[in-house]
């Protein structure tokens, strides 16, 4: 299948699919090179992170779950699918999740149009 | 990988080719290349910035630097803060936590202060929450520096406020209280932390003295004791030191066009020997030439009008140092001082003068300009207003046009391979060059950019042996050739690169990921990813408590509220990027990028929507 350009993927952006997943996924301090918490420091290792949760998902006996999953369609009905019995924890998970949601469709609004005529050079 | 790789990945993003090969190599340029090259490291924060190794952070470092000085100038920093963060710098130690906190207090005072932040489409500096703040300015540090400079800047880089109003207190009142304290205040009574932030009625007598020194020029738009508005041709006169000087010796007949003779006559400390060595000649026809000069001299002396004092302030000496300052010849202070920094500053200029591809006065002419007599030194005035006329930061158009004449000119010296090895090589013997401000607060910097191109054009040969590694003189034409070229790779390199991260996080799947408290060594991680289209995948470790998620939230609300605007100046420098014919070197592709950087930055500078696109937020 041929890779989706930018173009593409805005003219596909009629839903917006959001998921929360928790698990196991922790880093070594050593592997920080001194930096502290937080923030994207280039010393993160994105890539690995990626791969390591990547291959987390992928085991069989994969300790991943979906906690919650929101569509957001183009005529801005929502779904929200949220897995049962809820622990106080994963209450303030599912709070992270509904932000999320709210930011994706803000920054979705912004970027959709604005970006590719600027990148393309369309006077809009 | 080469600049021309990095341009054609950049024509295909343009293009909207998202393919995992063009985003891999624009990453590689963005991310690996242009860091390394330019001195400056991906990531903007304070950490990062200030941490000493074998990792580039110097130019980013410098940005910071510049921010403290303006900041220092516009009285939102004291020269006690001043000194105090020369010091740590001086040590090659970081800035502490507690002068990163002053500085961004002091930002904040700026940010209210400055109608520009809530004018354009820059997102607004958080409130509260230091944490926020600090890493507000670790992202706009580019517009800061922009934006402060504009405010210290004597090259008529701000325009008059016609809305200003006498006693406001804005930067803009800062801006002029500064520029008094210049020309007419600063140094005399000894240094002191305590500055009047603002240009206030009690300063107002010191303009009929400005008025005085420029033979009653201003006379018709002095403001009255209670005036509420200053005039517009005196805002511009403060704000243009071109102006003003051209302005002052057309009162004191000392301008190209006039026939008399003016001078200034100083002494300097008897032990320097400075005198004495201004004639040791090493031939005997050199040795007769010198003696013809200064009997010469002496006969001028008799009958010439002499330069005394034009008042307290010394405003011509003020003015004349200024012009040194800016010729990347004078570290010292701008006090009215004619010592031993001025004579040598002074020195430099004629040296370099001599070398100069187009030079505005012969070799006799520049014989004239500085001469001993007895023990006392004689400045021919007229000649050296004429210098520093060639020197002063020529209009926007004209200095593109020197920019480009001075890259055509490092071409066809065949210098340009060697050029980015040894900008990174060398730059660090400049460093005295600099005025050891930690020991001296009331030195500055230059910083224009328009003047520092001028200076390095009018002696190009000597930039070119300097590349060569054949010359050791290092002030004037050198000094400013290696500011200009650092300032514009600070410049492209900060801003892009900030920008950059937000359109990888948002539309190149970068995840953004935050790394919580966590127990021993291990740190939870909590995770969030936008793909092109905003599907999002969010991933917290079972282990991350309230507070990483807290923390992670903040973090990706702060990049939220940045996003409209960092992505828009990205596509657009990506598009500029995607039009460039590709240069040998990366340090060129730095200073191409960085003209439009400036482009974009005079952009939002204008309030007008980015790209004519209307604002989304």
């Amino acid at each position: 299948m041929a890779t989706k350009s930018f173009g593409d993927f805005i003219n596909d952006m009629t839903s917006l699919d959001v998921v929360t997943l928790t698990g196991n996924l922790t880093v070594q301090v050593n592997d920080l090179e001194g930096r502290a918490a937080g923030g994207d420091g280039e010393s993160l290792k994105f890539g690995r992170i990626m791969q390591q949760l990547e291959g987390n998902i992928m085991k069989k006996d994969s300790k991943i779950h979906a906690l919650a999953a929101t569509h957001v369609s183009l005529d801005k009905d929502t779904v929200t699918f949220v897995k049962e019995n809820l622990t106080p924890e994963e209450a303030v998970y599912l709070e992270f999740h509904n932000e999320t949601v709210k930011a994706a469709g803000i920054a979705r609004a912004a970027m959709a149009d604005g970006i590719t005529k600027l990148l393309l050079g369309s006077k809009g | 990988m080469q600049p021309a790789e990095f341009i054609a990945s950049c024509e295909r993003l343009q293009r909207l080719d998202r393919s995992a090969e063009v985003i891999q190599s624009v990453r590689e340029g963005v991310e690996v290349a242009m860091p390394d090259h330019f001195a400056i490291p991906f990531s903007p924060d304070v950490t990062t910035t200030f941490r000493r190794g074998g990792r580039p952070s110097r130019h980013r470092r410098g940005q910071w630097h510049e921010l403290v000085q303006h900041l220092k100038d516009l009285a939102y920093l004291t020269p006690k803060f001043f000194s105090s963060w020369h010091q740590r710098r001086a040590a090659d130690q970081p800035p502490t936590a507690r002068q990163i906190a002053s500085l961004v207090k002091a930002v904040r005072a700026f940010w209210t202060e400055d109608p520009f932040w809530t004018t354009s489409l820059v997102p607004a500096m958080p409130t509260q929450d230091a944490a926020r703040q600090q890493r507000w300015v670790e992202h706009h540090l580019t517009e800061l520096v922009y934006r402060a400079s504009s405010y210290t800047s004597f090259d008529g880089d701000l325009s008059p406020d016609v809305q200003y109003r006498i006693g406001d207190r804005s930067a803009f009142g800062r801006s002029l209280a500064f520029r008094m304290r210049v020309y007419f205040r600063d140094y005399q009574g000894g240094h002191t932390n305590s500055r009047k932030a603002y240009f206030d009625r009690k300063l107002l007598p010191l303009l009929y003295s400005l008025n005085n020194s420029l033979g009653g020029a201003l006379a018709a738009s002095l403001p009255g004791r209670d005036a509420t508005v200053l005039d517009e041709g005196i805002q511009r006169v403060l704000l243009d030191a071109t102006l003003l000087f051209a302005t002052y010796r057309r009162a004191n007949r000392f301008t190209a066009r006039d026939r008399g003779s003016y001078y200034l006559l100083y002494q300097l400390e008897p032990r320097t020997g400075e005198v004495k060595d201004l004639v040791v000649p090493d031939a005997k026809e050199e040795q007769r030439r010198l003696l013809r000069l200064r009997r010469r001299t002496k006969r001028k002396l008799t009958n010439a009008r002499l330069y005394i004092d034009t008042g307290g302030n010394r405003l011509g000496i003020r003015l004349m140092q200024l012009g040194l300052w800016r010729a990347g010849c004078y570290i010292g202070v701008l006090d009215g001082v004619f010592g031993l920094q001025s004579h040598r500053a002074l020195l430099a200029l004629v040296a370099q003068e001599r070398e100069a591809v187009r030079p505005v006065l012969g070799p006799r002419q520049l014989d004239r300009v500085v001469n001993s007599v007895g023990e006392e030194v004689l400045v021919d005035l007229r000649l050296v207003g004429i210098l520093l006329d060639a020197y002063a930061p020529p209009p926007q158009v004209e200095a593109q046009r020197e920019e480009a004449h001075l890259w055509q000119a490092i071409d066809a010296a065949g210098v340009a391979e060697t050029l980015d090895e040894q900008l990174l090589d060398r730059e660090a013997s400049l460093r005295p060059l600099y005025g050891h401000l930690e020991h001296h607060p009331h030195r500055r910097v230059y910083y224009g950019l328009r003047g520092l191109i001028r200076g390095a054009v009018r002696a190009i040969t000597v930039v070119i042996s300097w590349i060569r590694d054949r010359v050791r003189q290092l002030l004037g034409a050198v000094f400013d050739f290696v500011k200009a070229v650092v300032k514009r790779v600070q410049e492209a390199g900060s801003l892009f690169f900030t920008g950059f991260r937000y359109f990888s996080h948002y539309l190149l799947g970068r995840p953004f990921i935050s790394l919580g408290a966590g127990v021993g060594e291990e740190r939870p991680v909590v995770l969030t990813r936008f793909a092109l289209d905003f599907d999002t995948v969010c991933f917290t470790d079972r282990t991350a408590s309230v507070e990483d998620i807290r923390m992670h939230q903040r973090y990706v609300s702060d990049m939220q509220r940045g996003a409209a605007y960092f992505l828009r100046v990205t596509a657009l420098l990506i598009r500029s990027l995607a039009t460039l014919s590709a240069p040998q070197r990366w340090i060129r592709l730095g200073v191409l990028l960085a003209r439009e950087v400036r482009r974009v930055l005079q952009e939002v500078a204008s309030g007008r929507p980015l790209g004519r696109l209307e604002q989304v937020e």
